[in-house]
């Protein structure tokens, strides 16, 4: 609760930070088994602010560009879900900007939380940068015991550039 | 005369909506998004003969519509059209028109999704709602029940279909359950259908990039069981029985439309005596996604 609410305070105070978005995502969806089926799914997400979507029925793979700027993470599973299938897998590539709230390392926008990052130090993170990271999504690790409803997903930083 | 038309009705009840790469002739599981709209057109073309020479000849057409409300329910409308022709000897006698309309609808009760492949159990239920002509007359009077466009009664239906579909292949299974109502003392006998599909992939051989489309051969079985019609309570005996058919067919199948057509063998036809039989029918149809 801690987290979000200086999440809130941080929105207020540094709004022009407002570039974060998700750049493109690759989904692995399950159940996704004949052509027919993939109108639906790729109907939903450019009904929801995907420009272009590119279906691989053999792998499953669904990859969504040009994607609008407040798209939030929690529309992939929610439009995979509406189509009737299973989202297996998420990886997004995303920018915005680094911030560290209570030890934990969070990708910023001027109004939201975008995701809370598991990033190997490797990378060299510092508060305030503007990066573009890449990396698989999941839900929320706990974080003092606790998950967090308010920022539901992880990014598991695989990639990182300043 | 009567135990033929019947058997033609069955046929036409049994088209209960398939929205999907799937059965020709019965309902599947699989899933149908929300938002995603379906409208399949599907045209049949059946006849009937008996040894004294009299024919019945049917054409059906189909319009119907399904529409997804969230993941797991959807609702389906089946808006028939027919045409119904006897022939005996130099006399004719037809109908024309609106069938009666069912609506349904459908609830998926399973899913187990992986890579490539997808699982699902789903019930219906639904009614028939009597909208088709079933007092239609001619020079020769009242033309008989089972030759009106409709039947005149509000009916039930009930069933589980399920579905296990992969690259490669597909299997389908239904069961339904028909129960009819009485109007002025008439009413057709309930029913019960036991429908089996294998869509088998012949084309491409292997999966390329994309999403490219699929060419299926397909082989159907229904194992059909119908009561007798009764008038006024009593049991019409040159009507009810039981029928096998099989179905092979071919199926087109692309990111936003469906082709399809198959032919309806009935191999088995325990009917009455004097019933008519079913010679080879016929059944096409396109589902288009909007």
């Amino acid at each position: 609760m801690g987290l979000f609410l200086f999440a809130l305070a941080m929105s207020f105070l540094f709004p022009w930070f407002s570039d974060a978005q998700i750049i493109q995502a690759k989904l692995v969806v399950k159940g996704l088994s004949c052509p027919f089926c993939a109108f639906g799914l790729e109907k939903n997400f450019k009904k929801h602010g995907v420009g272009k979507v590119e279906t691989e029925l053999k792998t499953g793979t669904l990859k969504a560009f040009q994607i609008k700027k407040d798209f939030e993470p929690q529309t992939f599973y929610k439009l995979v879900r509406q189509s009737g299938f299973t989202l297996k897998s998420l990886h997004v590539q995303a920018k915005g900007t680094l911030s560290k709230i209570q030890g934990e390392w969070v990708l910023m926008d001027g109004d939201n939380l975008l995701f809370l990052l598991d990033v190997d130090e490797k990378f060299n993170p510092s508060e305030n940068e503007v990066v573009d990271v890449e990396g698989n999504v999941s839900q929320s690790r706990p974080v003092y015991g606790k998950t967090h409803p308010d920022y539901p997903y992880t990014l598991t930083v695989g990639k990182m550039e300043k | 005369m009567k135990k033929m038309v019947t058997a033609l009705l069955i046929i036409l009840f049994c088209f209960t909506a398939r929205l999907h790469a799937g059965p020709l002739t019965f309902s599947s599981a699989l899933p149908l998004p929300l938002r995603q709209n379906v409208v399949r057109e599907m045209g049949m073309f059946m006849s009937k003969k008996n040894d004294s020479g009299a024919k019945v000849s049917a054409r059906a057409f189909t319009t119907v519509f399904g529409l997804s409300l969230n993941d797991k329910i959807a609702l389906f409308t089946m808006v028939p059209v027919l045409n119904k022709e006897l022939k005996m000897g130099n006399i004719t006698r037809s109908t024309n028109g609106l069938g009666d309309v069912k609506i349904f609808g459908r609830l998926t009760v399973h899913v187990k999704d992986d890579e490539g492949r997808t699982k699902r159990a789903a019930f219906l239920a639904g009614a028939k709602i009597p909208t088709g002509e079933f007092h239609a007359n001619d020079a020769l009077g009242d033309i008989p029940r089972p030759l009106q466009t409709g039947t005149g009664s509000w009916d039930g239906f009930f069933g589980a279909t399920y579905s296990d579909q992969s690259f490669d292949k597909e299997w389908d299974s239904a069961l339904e359950v028909s129960l009819k109502g009485t109007r002025d003392g008439y009413s057709f006998g309930s029913e019960i259908a036991l429908n089996s599909s294998y869509q088998h992939r012949f084309l491409p051989k292997t999966l390329g990039s994309g999403v490219p489309a699929f060419l299926y051969g397909i082989l159907e079985l229904n194992v059909i069981g119908q009561l007798k019609d009764k008038t006024n309570g009593v049991s019409l005996d040159n009507t009810g029985g039981f029928l096998i058919r099989l179905v092979p067919g071919a199926q087109y199948v692309t990111k936003r439309w469906v082709a399809e057509a198959g032919v309806i063998f009935a191999v088995v036809q325990d009917v009455p005596r004097a019933a008519m039989k079913d010679k080879t029918s016929f059944v096409a149809g396109v589902t288009v996604n909007f």
